[in-house]
């Protein structure tokens, strides 16, 4: 019957308050709004949200603090792989990009231009943004 | 409450009320609160325990008096008398399941209460005060056309979340 499956669905399928809770705590909210005895009074649609954004933020946090890793190893799979193979800093980040943050922003990479061009950075520093330029 | 961090994402400016007559109103978050999902869906896991035991007894008549579970389980859902003289055997069974049955009435003078207790104010004189300490006994008292007015209220409310997609109502007894 279909609506046996209705019914098992609904009593398997609800709102996990305990996962949703200790997320939003483990992602760092201290907020007084969110806590245990002020919890229930939040609309739920507003959790989702800042749960949504709170993970977003972590992920690009995480990423953020990998660069350098990334970076060293692009260039070690360069070195030993030939000028052919280039592959580009994301695959070695743990999380891939959101469509949302888009990477630099075009007056950021003006000016990064601008200074590649005049020599103000060391040879170095260009040869590890310069994908990225592209 | 002072104000925190997160708080001017739902209440700055000014908050929105849902006015039920001159002297009642009820906030609007654009969203049910987690207390009152969280009761709703009691609420559905009650009903959908009750169905699923109503089917449990319609599959057992089916066998017993050999007809289909379709139709045993529309007898099961149709007045007293019209099973009563199918299902003489069955009927202490059906009695006690069906006086267990959530009742829809119940169901909706709880959430309205709730509603209440989180989001209504009181025009006492000419200062607008929450109706923190609200009853089952007051939603008791309310006209059927408010109770009716605040549970369009809450499917207004309840718009963003079920345009996400749940959706999953059961369709059983009521």
């Amino acid at each position: 019957m279909r609506l046996e499956e209705t019914c098992e669905r609904t009593l398997n399928h609800s709102t996990d308050w305990a996962a949703l809770y200790s997320q939003l705590v483990h992602l760092g909210v201290s907020d007084p709004l969110f806590q245990a005895e002020r919890f229930h009074k939040v609309p739920v649609k507003f959790l989702r949200s800042i749960a949504e954004q709170l993970f977003e933020q972590k992920q690009q946090g995480i990423n953020a603090h990998s660069v350098a890793t990334a970076k060293l190893a692009c260039l070690v799979y360069g070195a030993l792989g030939g000028k052919k193979n280039s592959v580009s800093i994301e695959f070695f980040l743990p999380f891939e990009k959101t469509a949302k943050g888009d990477g630099l922003k075009d007056s950021t990479i003006a000016a990064i231009k601008w200074a590649i061009k005049h020599h103000s950075l060391p040879p170095a520093i260009v040869g590890m943004i310069g994908a990225e330029l592209a | 409450m002072a104000m925190s961090k997160y708080s001017d994402f739902f209440l700055i400016g000014s908050p929105q009320y849902f006015e039920l007559g001159e002297k009642l109103k009820l906030r609007a978050y654009g969203s049910w609160l987690a207390e009152e999902v969280w009761c709703r869906e009691k609420q559905s896991k009650k009903r959908a325990q009750f169905t699923l035991e109503v089917i449990r007894l319609a599959r057992k008549i089916a066998r017993a008096k050999d007809i289909s579970e379709d139709e045993a389980f529309a007898m099961l859902q149709a007045g007293e008398e019209e099973r009563g003289a199918l299902f003489a055997e069955f009927s202490e069974e059906v009695d006690k399941l069906m006086a267990a049955s959530p009742s829809s009435r119940d169901q909706t003078e709880e959430l309205v209460t709730l509603f209440f207790k989180n989001r209504g104010e009181v025009l006492d004189g000419k200062k607008w005060l929450a109706t923190e300490d609200w009853s089952k006994e007051d939603t008791q008292k309310l006209p059927s056309a408010m109770i009716a007015k605040i549970e369009q209220f809450m499917v207004q409310e309840d718009g963003a979340e079920e345009a996400e997609g749940d959706g999953e109502e059961e369709d059983g007894p009521k």
